[in-house]
């Protein structure tokens, strides 16, 4: 029999993602990692640490989330940390068409830390697109196309206007939407 | 994302699905087939008498 879980409401941060076009549509996809995030389905912690890390650090093979490792899916408390990654590079900043923010729902094994959590099961809850994209995302694509597309992903999807691409603006506008709804 | 350092661990189970699940298609409806004991027969023909 398996032990009484500490909360039974997940825990809900902010990220950031990138937004993909694949054959089936519009698609999400981690900022730092190759990590594909499907519509319908929870994205599930993988140890890239341990794979990656060099033989004499190496880390013993463990279940992400790890205290002591850096693995898991990160949500952060404040937007202001989740919206830095609208901007700078990424490894996927050829394929992305755009980036957006959002809450993310965390559950399973997760790890609180000081100015956020990593947890072991992942899925968007409300995701917004900013309609006015840094020049280096430019694309053919409207941010409108993409937020009627990232509506494959059943959660709410509000375009994000700010005037600016700018992250500090972008989360001003965050705090406009949260007041409205 | 730097979101600081670990603090401590737990578990959480959702009551309730975070993830908007595909529902499973339901079959279309079949008309009704009544049971091999319910179907007609041919009436059995006998001899006269």
């Amino acid at each position: 029999m398996s032990a009484a879980p500490d909360y039974i409401e997940p825990i809900v941060g902010w990220r950031a993602w990138l937004v993909v076009r694949e054959d089936e549509g519009f698609r999400l996809r981690s900022i730092v990692y190759d990590a594909p995030w499907f519509p319908r389905h929870e994205l599930v912690a993988r140890c890239f640490q341990w794979r990656f890390s060099l033989p004499w650090s190496k880390r013993s093979e463990h279940v992400p989330p790890a205290g002591g490792c850096r693995c898991g899916i990160y949500a952060a408390r404040d937007p202001k940390e989740a919206a830095c990654y609208l901007d700078g590079r990424s490894w996927a900043d050829s394929l992305s068409v755009h980036r957006v923010i959002g809450t993310v729902s965390l559950w399973g094994l997760v790890v609180e830390c000081t100015r956020g959590w990593r947890g072991s099961l992942a899925y968007p809850r409300m995701i917004y697109v900013p309609a006015t994209r840094a020049p280096l995302w430019l694309k053919a694509e409207r941010a409108e196309e993409v937020a009627l597309g990232l509506t494959d992903y059943d959660v709410p999807v509000e375009l994000l206007d700010a005037g600016s691409a700018r992250p500090e603006e972008l989360v001003a506008a965050l705090g406009t939407e949260a007041t409205r709804g | 994302m730097e979101i600081g350092d670990p603090e401590r661990t737990f578990t959480v189970e959702p009551v309730e699905d975070p993830v908007p699940r595909e529902l499973p298609v339901e079959p279309a409806e079949q008309p009704a087939r009544p049971s091999p004991a319910e179907e007609p027969t041919e009436p059995e023909r006998v001899a006269a008498p």
